[in-house]
C-alpha cells in the first residue's frame, strides 16, 4: 500500500469516528456558524471596505473552527494511546501525517460549505466574478491550516494545557497564510477574476507545500516520546 | 529470525532521559530469541520506557537499540509488522467497535485475509463475542483482551507487554498465562513487564529487574531462591532510597 493509501485508510476511520459522534462538526461548526451571524449584525452589508472586514471576519472563523476540530481530532488519538498503535503499525509517520491532515481538511470543508453561502448572503456580498478566487482560496487557505494546525496540534496533545498551546503555536506561524486568504477573500468579495488575487494564491501554495513537506518530514519526531 | 545469531533485541548503554531525569540509565542488554523474559522493578523503576524504547515508540537519548538486527533508528514498515505491544492503555478508539478496531489494524498492516486474521486472534483470546460491540462500553478485563488481539493480529515475533494482568480477574489472568505459553515457539520472544513475583516465576524463563533505571538484576528463573531473596533486597534498597 502507498503513503497515500494508508493516509486515506487514517482518514476514512477519522470520518467514521466523527459520522459516529458528530463532536468536531457540532462544535466547530456552530462555532464559524456564530462568528459570521453576529458578524453580520456587527458589521454594515454597504459601503466601501466592507469586503476587507467580511474577508477578515470569515477567515478568523475558518481559523478557530479548524483549531478546534484539528486539537479534538488528535485529543481523540491521545485517549486510550491511540496514536501509540498508529506509530507501532507499518504505516509510517508521514502517511499518519497525511491522514490526520486529510480529514482535518474534509471536517474544514463541510463547515466552510455550510457557512460561506451563509454568509455571503447575510452580508449581501456578490461575489459573481469572484466565485473560481474564492473556492481556491478556501482550498488553499484550508490546506494550510490543515498542515500546520495538525504538526503543532501532535506536539500540543502531549501538554495538559493542549487547548491553549495550540493557537498559540499555530497564531504566529499562521499569519502570512491569513494574510494572504484575506487579501484573496478580498478580491473575490469585491467580484474581482484571478489576474487580482493570484500573487496572494501563490504565496498560499508556497505555505501549503512548505508546511506539507515539514510535517510530512518531522512529524515523526513530533510525537516521538 | 534475527540476522544477529539469534539475538532478538539488543540494548547496547541505553540511557532515557526525561526532563532531567534518567527514566533508564546505561542500560545494557541481551535477549536471544526463544527467550520468554519478565521485566520486573517497582513503579518508576523504568519499565514501560524500556519497553517503548524497544518498541521504537521512544528514542534513547544515549546509547543504541537493536531489534531483530535491526537498529531502530532506522527501523521501517517490515521491523514493525514483527513488534506486538500491549501497553496500560488499549490503543483502541472507544466509538469504534471491537471488530472496527481490529479491521483498522489489519488493514493498517496489510494482512492478507483481515477476516481469517480477526477470527484467528480474537478466538485465541476468547473474545469474539465482543467484536459487534463498541468498545467503550467493554470492561476492562474485555478491552484488555481486544487489545492483546491488536497485538497478536499481525502474528509478531516479538510481543512486548506492560503489566497486562492489571485489571484482569483470576480467570482472565489464568487465560492471558495460557496464551502467552501458547505464543511461545522457538522465534518468538515475549518481554513482560511485571509487579508480582510469582507471575515472574510461573511462566518466564528469565527474570530482569530495574532499579531506577538502572539493571540490577538479570537472572535465569530456576535460581528461584536466589532470585526471590535479591529481588526483595533490591526492592527494599530502592524504598528506602
Amino acid at each position: 500500500m502507498t503513503t497515500l493509501g494508508r493516509a486515506l485508510l487514517i482518514a476514512r476511520k477519522d470520518l467514521r469516528l466523527e459520522f459516529r459522534t458528530r463532536d468536531i462538526v457540532t462544535s466547530a461548526g456552530l462555532f464559524a456558524l456564530l462568528v459570521v451571524v453576529t458578524a453580520s449584525f456587527a458589521f454594515p452589508t454597504w459601503g466601501r471596505g466592507r469586503e476587507g472586514v467580511a474577508a477578515g471576519v470569515l477567515w478568523m472563523a475558518f481559523l478557530f473552527a479548524g483549531l478546534l476540530g484539528i486539537g479534538r481530532s488528535f485529543a481523540i488519538e491521545k485517549e486510550d494511546a491511540c496514536m501509540d498503535g498508529l506509530l507501532l503499525s507499518p504505516a509510517g509517520s508521514e502517511a499518519i501525517f497525511l491522514g490526520k491532515l486529510l480529514a482535518t481538511l474534509a471536517f474544514t470543508f463541510v463547515i466552510e460549505l455550510v457557512t460561506l453561502p451563509i454568509f455571503v448572503v447575510l452580508l449581501q456580498l456578490s461575489p459573481d466574478g469572484g466565485t473560481l478566487v474564492l473556492i481556491l482560496t478556501a482550498l488553499l487557505g484550508t490546506l494550510g491550516l490543515a498542515a500546520v494546525g495538525s504538526l503543532f496540534a501532535a506536539m500540543a496533545v502531549n501538554t495538559k494545557t493542549r487547548e491553549v498551546i495550540l493557537p498559540l503555536l499555530v497564531l504566529p506561524v499562521a499569519v502570512p497564510l491569513l494574510i494572504a486568504s484575506v487579501e484573496a477573500t478580498t478580491a473575490a468579495l469585491g467580484g474581482h477574476d484571478l489576474s487580482s488575487a493570484q500573487p496572494w494564491l501563490l504565496v498560499m501554495a508556497a505555505y501549503d507545500a512548505v508546511f506539507l513537506l515539514v510535517g510530512m518530514t518531522t512529524f515523526r519526531f513530533v510525537t516521538e516520546a | 529470525m534475527p540476522a544477529t545469531g539469534g539475538v532478538a533485541i539488543r540494548l547496547e548503554d541505553v540511557s532515557k532521559i526525561f526532563e532531567g531525569r534518567r527514566a533508564l540509565d546505561h542500560v545494557t542488554l541481551t535477549i536471544e530469541a526463544g527467550s520468554y523474559v519478565a521485566l520486573m522493578g517497582g513503579n518508576g523503576a523504568g519499565k514501560t520506557t524500556l519497553l517503548r524504547v524497544i518498541a521504537g515508540l521512544a528514542a534513547p537519548t544515549l546509547g543504541n537499540v537493536t531489534v531483530a538486527g535491526v537498529d531502530m533508528r532506522r527501523a521501517g514498515p517490515g521491523l514493525r509488522a514483527r513488534i506486538g505491544y500491549v501497553a496500560h492503555d488499549t490503543m483502541l478508539y472507544g466509538d469504534l467497535t471491537a471488530e472496527e478496531n481490529l479491521r483498522f489494524h489489519a488493514r493498517l498492516f496489510e494482512l492478507p485475509d483481515p477476516d481469517a486474521s480477526i477470527q484467528r486472534a480474537t478466538d485465541a483470546v476468547d473474545v469474539s463475542h465482543a467484536l459487534p460491540r463498541t468498545v467503550r462500553t467493554l470492561s476492562r478485563g474485555t478491552k484488555q483482551r481486544v487489545a492483546l488481539a491488536r497485538a497478536l493480529l499481525h502474528e509478531p515475533q516479538i510481543l512486548l507487554l506492560d503489566e497486562p494482568y492489571t485489571g484482569l480477574d483470576e480467570a482472565a489472568s489464568a487465560m492471558l498465562s495460557a496464551i502467552l505459553e501458547t505464543f511461545m515457539q522457538p522465534d518468538t520472544t515475549i518481554v513482560v513487564a511485571l509487579h508480582e513475583m510469582s507471575r515472574a516465576l510461573a511462566g518466564p524463563t528469565r527474570i530482569v529487574a530495574l532499579d531506577d533505571g538502572r539493571l540490577a538484576l538479570d537472572r535465569p528463573t530456576h535460581e528461584t531462591e536466589d532470585i526471590e531473596t535479591s529481588y526483595r533486597t533490591l526492592l527494599a534498597t530502592g524504598g528506602a532510597r
